[in-house]
């Protein structure tokens, strides 16, 4: 019944994520994307504009994952398998890292 | 690009995403050089597009299987692992890498999907549809399937896609892993590659907001409604078309690996 409950919220946080950054991409669709633009990296979503929306939308999609991995990681640490348990949050800790480096690029 | 482009890409991209979610392959194989040789995109941009709409069709994807409760776990956390560190490190140089050597390492990528499709193809009925699985005596082989993982999670990182072409093949054939649960499995650890993968695309600026929202839109929903009709729909036709697609787009990425000015 836990491992049935937290599936459940897994897949609803997985879905949030989706949703959300769904709902982003559109809204930068409709605030207007110039031909070629990028999308804005942490220190521009401010903007508001397409690209950060867009920007704002891609980190979202990225949680999306995450919530995955957290919600595995939870139903090692209640059923006791520290293996995989280590390994997904081996690939939490890598994950952090890699957007930490990527958004330290720009300063 | 013009409206009428857009839709055409939303649309291949909702294909792409279908056929993904329904023959194991991912959507980053046909997304690539869709872009590339359509609409002439810089590679390593290409590359970094497509891994956006990685993230969503694995998403949408694994949303449509979670009912079926078919991923493992723990093949999740110990391929998972390697496809990671795989992805990230080799994103991390994939920029510095020459554009022919991806064009090249893609035609690769993609004649080997279209061997596996193949594969499928001349295998018993039962085996080529995603229905309900053999016994299997899987897993096992965990050591070789955690390397060729590293493996999969290097080609994500340099060529923009998500690894099943490689995952799938090397849980149902040297793990011993049911089919089902291979692709269901895949489809979790190819968004959690991506999403490492996407990072140093993102930190480099490789990731066009102008292709990305309406690919990744697109892509999401055709993998989810794949992921539904997957039981469903005629599997052999569409790995027929979808070999003769695959020949095309070898065809043309090696093409743009060796051909003088391309």
């Amino acid at each position: 019944m836990e491992g049935d409950r937290a599936g459940r919220l897994t897949t609803h946080a997985v879905t949030a994520a989706l949703l959300l950054g769904s709902l982003c991409l559109v809204a930068g669709l409709l605030r207007g994307l110039p031909p070629g633009a990028v999308v804005a990296r942490p220190g521009e979503l401010l903007r508001a504009d397409g690209p950060a929306l867009v920007g704002l939308g891609v980190l979202l999609l990225v949680l999306a994952p995450i919530a995955r991995l957290v919600g595995l990681g939870a139903g090692f640490w209640q059923a006791g398998q520290r293996g995989p348990l280590a390994a997904t949050a081996t690939m939490l800790v890598v994950l952090a890292l890699s957007f930490v480096a990527a958004s330290a690029r720009e300063w | 690009m013009t409206g009428a482009e857009m839709l055409l890409l939303a649309l291949a991209c909702f294909l792409a995403g279908g056929v993904g979610a329904t023959l194991g392959l991912g959507g980053g194989v046909f997304i690539v050089p869709l872009l590339t040789i359509w609409l002439d995109v810089p590679v390593h941009q290409a590359a970094g597009t497509s891994l956006v709409c990685v993230l969503a069709t694995s998403a949408a994807g694994s949303i449509a299987l979670d009912r079926t409760r078919l991923a493992d776990p723990r093949l999740v956390a110990y391929l998972g692992v390697a496809t990671v560190l795989g992805g990230a490190a080799s994103a991390v140089v994939a920029p510095a890498v020459s554009p022919r050597l991806v064009f090249g390492l893609f035609g690769l990528a993609t004649g080997w999907a279209t061997w596996r499709l193949v594969a499928r193809l001349r295998a018993p009925a039962a085996a080529a549809q995603m229905g309900p699985a053999q016994q299997p005596e899987g897993p096992t082989n965990l050591g070789v399937g955690v390397g060729a993982c590293v493996g999969a999670g290097v080609a994500s990182g340099l060529l923009g896609i998500g690894g099943a072409p490689v995952q799938v093949p090397v849980m149902t054939e040297v793990m011993r892993v049911a089919a089902p649960v291979a692709f269901a499995t895949s489809n979790v650890m190819v968004g959690v590659t991506a999403a490492a993968s996407t990072a140093a695309y993102y930190g480099n600026g490789l990731i066009r907001a102008d292709l990305a929202a309406p690919a990744a839109l697109a892509s999401a929903v055709g993998a989810y409604v794949g992921g539904r009709l997957a039981p469903r729909l005629p599997v052999r036709p569409l790995i027929t078309f979808f070999v003769a697609v695959l020949v095309y787009l070898t065809g043309r990425m090696l093409w743009k690996a060796i051909a003088p000015g391309a």
